[in-house]
C-alpha cells in the first residue's frame, strides 16, 4: 500500500468543538478571527514564510475536519497552509472549502487568522496569533532579547495543549444544570449569505477602565452593561404593542476561559458562557442600575463549582449511551435542533479576550488589535473584546442589514466623554 | 481623523458616510484620502448598500398583485369563452381549477419564502387538492384520488425532503450527493409502479424492478467513490463514539 494512503493520525474533537461542524451552515460558520495591524505593509511572501515556520510549533493546529460514522474527527494536515488576501466578509465559509480549520489573511498593514472553532477558542486563536506575529517580525529581522512566553518554533510542543480538558473535569455526581427561557432579539433583516458586517471600535482602555472602576465594575461587566443598554434602546425605540409582545428576559452570554480555573495548558476549546440580563418585562433601567446587576450576576457565575455545572451538561449531552450510538447524519439533526433552542435563549454574546501583548522592540511595531467573533444567524449581532496597549478594541460582528446596536453602544461610550474610533466593511458610504 | 457630526465618532478617512449612522463625513482636503480599512467590492464580494433600506415585504407585495392579475385574466378568459361557446361551465372547470392551485403555488411561495417548510407543506396541500378537483370535477365525487392521486402527490414531497435533509447533513459533498440522488429515484420509482399496479387491481412491481437494477448499483458505486475511494478508512476513527 503507498504510504500516503496509510491512515492518518486523528484525535477526537473536544466537547465543545462536537456540536459546531453538525450544526453549521452558510451563516453559522463558526469562524472567528483574530487581527493585528503593523506599521508597515505586509509582505505576503514572509508572512507565508513565518506561517510555515510556526505550523510544526502547533501539532494540535496542523488537522482538518473528516466526517465518522458516530462523529466528526481531526485528521492530521500534511498540507502547508496559503495565505489568503482580505475578503470583504471575513469569517465566512469558501465556496470550495479550504482543507486546514485556520487560514491566514492580509490587506495592507493587516494580518488576520480566522479559526474554526471546531479547533480551538478565542485563547487558543490569541497563543497562535502571537507566535505567528513573532516570527513574521523576525523574518523581517526584528528580533526581541526577551521572549517572554511567546511560542516560538525553537520550543518544543506541550502536549498538554490538544488535550480535551474537559474529559478530565467529568463527575456524575454533579447535578443538572437549569435551562434559560427564551430571550429577547430584535427583529431584523439577515444580510444576504456570504456577507458579514464587521465594524470596529476603538476607544482608549485606560480611559474605559477607570470608567468601569468608577461604577466599581471591571472592564467586561462595562461593556456587557453597555451591550445591554444598547440592546434596551433599540427595545424602547419600538411602538408600545410591539414592546408588550416580545418583552422577555434580555440576555447577555459572556464566555470564560477555564484554563486559569482549572490549570490547563490545552489549545483546544476549554470555555463555558455565563449570562448576566436584565428583564425587559420589568420596565426600563438606567446604565447604572445595568452595571450593578450585571456586576453582581457575573460575581455569583464566577464560582468554579457553578462552571462545573454547565460542563457537566454538555459532557452528559456528549456521553449519553443513545446520543453516541446516533449515526452522525441523525446526530446532526438533533443538534441543530438543540443548538437553535439554545441560541434562542439569549440575545448576543460578548467575548472580551482581555489585553495581548508582545515584548518590545516586536510591541514597536504592532499598532492595534481585533477580535471579530463567528456569525450566528439567530444572535445576529455579537462583540468581541481585545486590547492591546493602550487601545481596546470592540468589534460586532452583524449579520443583518440594522447597524443600530453598534451605533447605540458607541454612541453611549462616546456620549460619556470616551473619543470613539470606528471602521467598518459596511459599504453604507453612498449617501 | 475625521469624525461624525451626528453621533461623534472618529472615522476613517477613506470613508464617505459615517458606518454607523450614514451621516455625510465633512472633507478636509490637509487630511489626504487615508488608507481604506477593508478591500473595495471590487476584489471581493462586498454587501449591498441599496438593500439597507429596501423594504423585502414591498417588492414581494407587488409581485403578489402582478401574479394574481395575470392569474384571474386567465381564469376570466377562459371563463368567458366556455360560457360563450357552451352557455355553461364545463370543459373550462378543468383550466379553472388548475389556474387556481398554480396562483396558491406561486402565492404560497411569495408570502412565506424565508419559511420553505411551510411553503413546502402548502405546496404540498396545492397539489393535492388538484388532483383532488380534477378528479372531482370528471363526475362530482373523489374516484382515483384517495387510491391513485394522493400518494403520487406525497411521495416525491417525502422523499425531497428526506433528500435535502440528508444532503444538507453532509459536510463534505461530492459523488455521496449522486449516491443520495439515485437512490431516492429509485425509491420514488417503486412507489410510483407500487401504487398504479395497486390502483389497477394487479399489485406487486414491473418496469421499476427494472430501472432499480441499474440504479441501485450507480447510487452504490457513487457511495463507494465517495467513502471508500478517497482514503484507505481508518475503521477506529470512522467508528469511533
Amino acid at each position: 500500500m503507498p504510504a500516503s494512503n496509510a491512515p492518518r493520525p486523528w484525535m477526537r474533537l473536544d466537547n465543545a468543538a462536537k456540536i459546531f461542524p453538525s450544526v453549521a451552515s452558510d451563516r453559522l460558520t463558526h469562524w472567528f478571527r483574530l487581527a493585528v495591524r503593523f506599521s508597515t505593509e505586509v509582505n505576503p511572501k514572509t508572512l507565508t514564510r513565518a506561517l510555515h515556520a510556526i505550523v510544526p510549533r502547533f501539532p494540535s493546529f496542523r488537522v482538518r475536519l473528516r466526517p465518522g460514522f458516530f462523529w466528526y474527527s481531526l485528521v492530521e494536515d500534511s498540507d502547508l497552509p496559503a495565505v489568503y488576501p482580505e475578503s470583504a466578509s471575513p469569517c465566512m465559509e469558501f465556496k470550495k472549502p479550504a482543507r486546514g480549520l485556520y487560514r491566514v489573511r492580509w490587506f495592507g498593514k493587516r494580518m488576520a487568522v480566522e479559526f474554526h472553532h471546531a479547533l480551538t477558542d478565542g485563547v487558543g486563536g490569541l497563543v497562535f496569533l502571537r507566535a505567528l506575529v513573532a516570527e513574521y517580525l523576525v523574518l523581517t529581522g526584528i528580533s526581541a532579547q526577551d521572549e517572554e512566553d511567546v511560542r516560538r518554533v525553537t520550543k518544543v510542543p506541550d502536549t498538554r495543549e490538544g488535550r480535551d480538558d474537559f474529559q478530565t473535569l467529568f463527575d456524575p455526581a454533579f447535578p443538572r444544570y437549569e435551562t434559560w427561557d427564551k430571550a429577547f432579539h430584535p427583529r431584523t433583516e439577515l444580510l444576504p449569505k456570504g456577507s458579514y458586517a464587521v465594524t470596529t471600535g476603538r476607544v482608549p482602555l485606560g480611559a474605559t477602565l477607570s470608567m468601569a472602576r468608577e461604577r466599581g465594575a471591571s472592564l467586561t461587566e462595562f461593556l456587557a452593561a453597555t451591550l445591554i443598554a444598547a440592546f434596551q434602546d433599540g427595545f424602547l425605540a419600538l411602538p408600545a404593542l410591539e414592546r408588550r409582545r416580545r418583552a422577555r428576559p434580555l440576555r447577555i452570554v459572556l464566555p470564560i476561559n477555564l484554563r486559569p480555573m482549572f490549570d490547563s495548558a490545552t489549545l483546544r476549546n476549554f470555555f463555558v458562557v455565563v449570562p448576566v440580563e436584565i428583564d425587559l418585562r420589568l420596565g426600563p433601567y438606567d446604565f447604572d442600575e445595568i452595571v450593578r446587576k450585571v456586576h453582581h450576576q457575573l460575581q455569583a457565575e464566577m464560582d468554579a463549582k457553578l462552571l462545573k455545572k454547565q460542563i457537566m451538561r454538555n459532557l452528559r449531552g456528549e456521553l449519553h449511551p443513545v446520543a453516541r450510538l446516533l449515526p452522525l447524519p441523525v446526530k446532526a439533526l438533533i443538534l441543530r435542533g438543540v443548538f437553535g433552542a439554545y441560541e434562542k435563549r439569549h440575545t448576543a454574546s460578548l467575548s472580551n479576550l482581555g489585553r495581548v501583548s508582545w515584548p518590545p522592540p516586536w510591541s514597536d511595531h504592532i499598532s492595534d488589535a481585533e477580535f471579530t467573533p463567528p456569525p450566528s444567524p439567530h444572535c445576529r449581532v455579537n462583540a468581541g473584546v481585545v486590547s492591546f496597549g493602550d487601545t481596546l478594541s470592540v468589534t460586532f460582528g452583524n449579520l443583518s442589514f440594522d447597524p443600530s446596536v453598534e451605533k447605540a453602544f458607541f454612541t453611549r461610550l462616546r456620549r460619556q466623554g470616551l473619543p470613539v474610533a470606528v471602521e467598518s466593511n459596511r459599504e453604507l458610504g453612498e449617501v | 481623523m475625521p469624525y461624525c457630526p451626528r453621533c461623534g465618532v472618529e472615522v476613517d478617512p477613506s470613508v464617505r458616510a459615517c458606518p454607523l449612522c450614514c451621516t455625510a463625513i465633512p472633507v478636509f482636503d490637509d487630511l489626504g484620502p487615508g488608507e481604506p480599512a477593508w478591500p473595495t467590492s471590487t476584489e471581493e464580494k462586498a454587501l449591498d448598500p441599496s438593500r439597507a433600506y429596501a423594504s423585502s415585504s414591498e417588492r414581494r407585495a407587488r409581485a403578489f398583485l402582478g401574479v394574481a392579475a395575470v392569474f384571474t385574466t386567465a381564469g376570466l378568459a377562459v371563463g368567458a369563452v366556455d360560457l360563450f361557446t357552451t352557455r355553461g361551465v364545463t370543459w373550462s372547470r378543468y383550466p379553472l381549477i388548475s389556474l387556481a392551485a398554480g396562483f396558491g403555488l406561486v402565492a404560497s411561495a411569495l408570502v412565506w419564502h424565508r419559511r420553505p417548510r411551510v411553503w413546502g407543506g402548502t405546496w404540498l396541500l396545492l397539489i393535492a387538492g388538484l388532483l383532488l378537483g380534477l378528479d372531482w370535477a370528471d363526475d362530482g365525487r373523489a374516484g382515483w384520488f384517495p387510491t391513485l392521486g394522493l400518494p403520487l402527490a406525497v411521495a416525491p414531497f417525502l422523499l425531497t425532503w428526506l433528500g435535502v435533509v440528508l444532503i444538507r447533513g453532509f459536510r463534505r459533498r461530492g459523488y455521496n450527493v449522486l449516491g443520495v440522488v439515485f437512490s431516492l429515484v429509485t425509491v420514488e420509482l417503486l412507489s410510483i409502479d407500487g401504487v398504479v399496479t395497486l390502483w389497477s387491481g394487479q399489485g406487486g412491481w414491473g418496469w421499476s424492478m427494472v430501472a432499480s437494477l441499474v440504479l441501485v448499483p450507480m447510487a452504490f458505486l457513487f457511495f463507494f467513490l465517495h467513502f471508500a475511494l478517497h482514503r484507505t478508512p481508518d475503521l477506529r476513527r470512522t467508528f469511533h463514539f
